[in-house]
């Protein structure tokens, strides 16, 4: 117990050195604390919006729709699927569409456009694309308005297109016609969208099938669950529920396969920055080995008296590590109250980028710090690593260095 | 001796460049008659189209009229949700009316391999100006069944033709029509088209039923089935024109 004691004492001993110590291992905590809030809770914040601007967490398709996407690989969606799909308590929301292209004109205006149908209330609750209306209304909820559409401000361009415009649309239906109708433009989407869908017009479900002849037939089902990292688990999980229920040749996977090309560019960019934390790792633990060997340098004299007064060089160099690893605990409980503090501008206010960024198709403004698990543990494992290793070599040197030596040399 | 002899050369000579002459004034008797099986100096026909394909199944009623071979117009008679759909093709200009949106579209040259309103038929079939007899080749080729000729048709160069070759297959008693075999450049067989129901109709003997399968899409066919129709009527020089596309819903 007296080893525990003396270790004390020493911390309290030299207060300014103890400080400066102490200081330099807080600082490397926050620093390694705020790089990993950037790096796991901004991507973490990417994937939330990409996720809800568009992909869902999960999609649900025919069997075989991500590799050859067609107007003829389509599901029903009905009562039964519907309240299949509800009776899973992950699911938060959500939502059926229909893809298809076609040709938009107005007045003398032509361009190819995507034909998006969508159920107005649910792709609200779950993309909320009801609040990117620039100009005009969103989709009516109601079933009884028809024939009425929403577009992106690309398309809105191209045509010369106003809210209040009859636009005409040719696509070809499912049963072989010439699919051809107006729709009254009700409402222009802001630019946000352009990136996401491109001279698209959103038209209400029921209209869509009754347009493209599908009947009651759809192409995905978006899916936002209440976590989105447990994407895989969940799909496996809602696939499974859907095919005992006795809906056939459906595939359910996660936003990670159905946005596989933009999972993948985001791993490897996170891999880019995974060895900026490494660097940041280093300089915090080289700074604590700096701190730690020079105030055992110091006290080279003092050991050396010690020894020379009988000590062990056992109870030395446990002193000297134990001293060492008190510290870093004080660091660190330090450093875990005041990461909490830095890391709470960031997260809330975030750093804007002088230009927006995109990524996977979003628009990136300010990147946002996230409060992550691993932000705050790992500093705390390498502020104590590096400090009691950075301890190890100066100890032993204290502990085996001959008193006559030691108090001549410091 | 050797002039007997010359002589029945030269007969021999003769009659084998008379029987040569026979057999090619024969295949254009055939090509003739050919291309004037559906076609008159003006027609109007009442037809009915069956799609199909793997995914779906679709039956059009629709209306013709013809002029030479350089005016078209048809009109969609049912399902009611197409009614009033036409195309109207002259020269080697088409467009399609929707009267849904009240619009004209003229078919753009790039379009003109597509399909006809989703049906095997090309927007080229209904264009085509060319005729089996002025702008192919044609050489008989051996017949395995006995009432039948087998001709094989080799498109001009000078003839705006998507064809590699044809292969016709026509009844030896009257000319008409049994089957067509489309051959691609590269020699692969992509259609077939199939006659059928042998019917008089508007004062002409005509195969009633055309069938077309392409072989390059499996499970589709477009069968066309002709239930009335006059031949060298008189036909108002409006009928094809873009007013009047307009004007028939």
């Amino acid at each position: 117990m007296i080893i525990l004691k003396m270790a004390f004492r020493n911390i309290l001993k030299q207060k300014r050195r103890t400080f400066f110590t102490l200081f330099s291992m807080v600082v490397g905590f926050i620093l390694l604390s705020i790089s990993y809030g950037f790096n796991d809770g901004g991507y973490a914040n990417i994937i939330k919006a990409f996720t809800k601007a568009r992909t869902g967490h999960i999609q649900i398709h025919k069997k075989g729709y991500l590799e050859k996407p067609g107007l003829y690989s389509n599901f029903v969606w009905d009562d039964k699927f519907i309240k299949t799909v509800s009776s899973i308590d992950s699911i938060e929301s959500f939502t059926p569409r229909i893809h298809s292209g076609g040709l938009a004109f107005l007045d003398k205006k032509t361009t190819a456009v995507q034909i998006k149908g969508i159920d107005p209330k649910r792709e609200a609750e779950t993309t909320l694309i009801d609040r990117k209306i620039e100009s005009g209304s969103y989709l009516s909820a109601s079933k009884d308005v028809r024939y009425e559409a929403v577009v992106t401000r690309s398309l809105a361009d191209i045509l010369n297109l106003k809210t209040g415009d009859d636009l005409i649309v040719i696509s070809s239906g499912a049963d072989g016609s010439i699919a051809n109708d107006r729709f009254k433009v009700i409402g222009i989407f802001s630019k946000d969208l352009d990136s996401l869908y491109s001279n698209a017009v959103f038209v209400p479900l029921n209209t869509t099938q009754e347009f493209l002849v599908l009947d009651g037939k759809i192409h995905e089902v978006a899916v936002m669950i209440n976590n989105y990292k447990n994407s895989f688990d969940d799909s496996m999980k809602i696939s499974g529920i859907i095919k005992s229920a006795g809906i056939r040749n459906i595939s359910v996977e996660p936003w990670e396969i159905v946005e596989e090309q933009f999972f993948k560019s985001m791993n490897a960019d996170k891999e880019g920055t995974v060895l900026v934390v490494i660097i940041i790792m280093l300089v915090v633990g080289v700074g604590v080995l700096n701190t730690v060997l020079m105030s055992i340098l110091e006290r080279m004299r003092e050991y050396g008296v010690m020894k020379a007064m009988g000590t062990t060089p056992s109870f030395i160099f446990f002193s000297i590590v134990i001293e060492t690893f008190l510290m870093s605990l004080f660091a660190s409980a330090a450093g875990l109250g005041l990461s909490l503090l830095a890391n709470w501008p960031f997260k809330v206010y975030g750093i804007s980028y002088p230009e927006p960024v995109s990524i996977g198709g979003i628009f990136i403004e300010t990147i946002n710090s996230e409060y992550v698990a691993i932000a705050f543990y790992l500093p705390v494992i390498v502020i104590m690593v590096s400090s009691v290793v950075a301890s190890i070599v100066p100890a032993y040197k204290a502990a085996s260095a001959e008193p006559v030596k030691s108090m001549r040399s410091y | 001796m050797m002039k007997k002899l010359a002589f029945v050369m030269v007969m021999l000579l003769t009659f084998c460049i008379m029987a040569q002459d026979k057999t090619v004034t024969d295949v254009k008797e055939i090509l003739d008659k050919m291309d004037k099986v559906y076609r008159a100096d003006s027609s109007e026909f009442e037809m009915e189209m069956e799609i199909i394909t793997p995914d779906w199944q679709r039956k059009m009623r629709m209306k013709a009229w013809s002029e030479g071979m350089k005016k078209t117009f048809i009109t969609i008679l049912s399902p009611s949700k197409d009614k009033g759909i036409g195309t109207l093709k002259v020269n080697s200009d088409m467009w399609n009316y929707f009267p849904k949106v009240n619009k004209v579209m003229k078919v753009p040259p790039s379009m003109m391999m597509g399909s006809w309103m989703g049906s095997d038929f090309t927007n080229d079939d209904l264009v085509k100006e060319t005729t089996f007899r002025d702008d192919h080749t044609a050489k008989l080729l051996e017949s395995t069944e006995k009432d039948i000729i087998v001709i094989e048709l080799k498109p001009k160069e000078s003839a705006a033709s998507v064809w590699g070759k044809i292969i016709a297959k026509v009844r030896k008693s009257d000319y008409l029509p049994v089957s067509e075999d489309y051959y691609d450049e590269k020699g692969m067989k992509v259609r077939t088209m199939t006659f059928s129901g042998i019917k008089e109709m508007g004062g002409k003997i005509i195969p009633s039923v055309m069938e077309i399968i392409p072989l390059n899409k499996k499970g589709n066919s477009t069968k066309i089935t002709y239930l009335n129709g006059k031949f060298d009527i008189k036909l108002d020089p409006e009928t094809f024109s873009l007013r009047n596309l307009q004007k028939m819903r």
